[in-house]
């Protein structure tokens, strides 16, 4: 397991926001979240790297507990690449500079040897001729290819993507998605929060549907899409649609 | 008009205090040199400082900060110089001005710096956090490029 999520429940106040999640992610895995907003979706993913810190619960990472007192967070933190809906890039770097920052800083790699691995980042993420473009130099699908490629150049053991099409115009999309698909077919571990039910269709290998802060439902994408148990799952398929 | 010259144009006496007003100069090039490298650093101590956000520091922290930007710096610099020697606490006139200006100038480089953390949106911590920077490294990085100061 990479991710191995027991019980996990979180509370902001008195608002209870994950009412007990397990979760287990199997290596090569792409698992796809689904759900109503408010359901918790965004909040699972950030308890994964103690953005947010979980009530109680576990939450093992390649085995490790990163929950224990006293745990090592920064070193679990560039084993678990994290994609926003918002991109999140630093405005004051290039592409290259957002990539090799943390090479640099975290894992004390040379200027030279991280330009390197920074390179080929964006080389895979088809932006290799945009090392020295800034951020609002670029479009959001580029904008969001340069996070992936952030993500990726830590060579983690899984991706978390949150939402990563969501604030991209609809042409932009399929850019990120493609990304996304060779992404998975090199073998990389996903956790998507997304709403592009076409691309869970043919990619995700485990689909699950999160309401209220549980797991509704979970399967495999034909069975979730095609014939689903619960009525709330059919609704909200329904109600996406249009 | 002669007792204009007189008063104010008197060469005479410009050369015989010329080399006092040079060495006063050469003084308060130094003194705020020592000023600035004093100030500033402490204010960026401080507003990482700050950023951990633990309740008890911050308090201590504005508290001390709001007075210090409040208060005339002549007051705190005589304050200094001939109050403290009352309280047992002797410095040199050179020493408690230094310490007085730095005092403000660190107030005032502080909320400087703590604007600049407060500018980073939430979401660039977040995405230096996890790729594994540290508490330290996103906080000392970011704000002072992005302060008034470091820009």
């Amino acid at each position: 397991m990479i991710l191995d999520v027991a019980a996990l429940h979180k509370a902001f106040g008195r608002l209870e926001v994950l009412k007990g999640i397990d979760l287990r992610v199997k290596p090569g895995e792409l698992v796809f979240v689904i759900g109503p907003s408010g359901a918790g979706k965004s909040t699972l993913l950030r308890c994964c790297n103690r953005l947010e810190e979980p009530t109680s619960g576990s939450i093992k990472v390649e085995g490790v507990d990163i929950l224990t007192p006293g745990v090592d967070i920064n070193a679990i933190r560039r084993r678990i690449g994290m994609v926003f809906q918002s991109f999140n890039l630093y405005p004051h770097l290039d592409a290259l500079g957002n990539v090799t920052l943390a090479l640099q800083r975290v894992l004390k790699k040379s200027r030279s040897e991280a330009k390197d691995i920074g390179a080929a980042a964006l080389q895979r993420v088809g932006l290799g001729e945009k090392e020295k473009a800034y951020p609002n130099e670029l479009s959001g699908g580029q904008q969001q290819r340069v996070a992936i490629a952030r993500a990726l150049a830590l060579e983690p053991a899984i991706l978390m993507f949150d939402e990563p099409t969501s604030a991209l115009d609809p042409e932009l999309v399929g850019s990120v998605l493609n990304v996304m698909r060779e992404l998975r077919e090199s073998g990389m571990t996903m956790v998507v929060v997304s709403h592009e039910m076409r691309f869970a269709r043919s990619a995700a290998d485990r689909v699950l549907f999160m309401d209220q802060g549980r797991i509704l439902e979970e399967g495999a994408p034909q069975k979730i899409f095609n014939s689903p148990e619960h009525q709330r799952v059919r609704e909200f398929l329904v109600s996406i649609e249009r | 008009m002669g007792r204009f010259a007189d008063t104010f144009l008197n060469w005479a006496v410009m050369a015989q205090y010329a080399p006092r007003i040079l060495e006063g100069t050469w003084v308060t090039i130094r003194l705020a040199l020592a000023v600035a490298i004093a100030g500033i650093a402490c204010g960026l101590f401080l507003s990482v400082l700050r950023a951990f956000r633990f309740r008890a520091i911050n308090v201590f922290i504005v508290f001390a900060v709001d007075v210090l930007r409040a208060l005339p710096p002549l007051v705190i610099i005589i304050a200094f110089y001939f109050a403290l020697p009352a309280l047992g606490v002797r410095m040199s006139a050179w020493v408690s001005t230094w310490l007085a200006l730095s005092l403000v100038l660190m107030a005032f480089s502080e909320e400087i710096f703590w604007a600049g953390i407060l500018a980073v949106p939430r979401g660039q911590w977040e995405a230096a956090r996890s790729t594994g920077l540290s508490f330290l490294q996103t906080r000392c990085g970011s704000p002072f490029r992005r302060s008034p100061i470091g820009r």
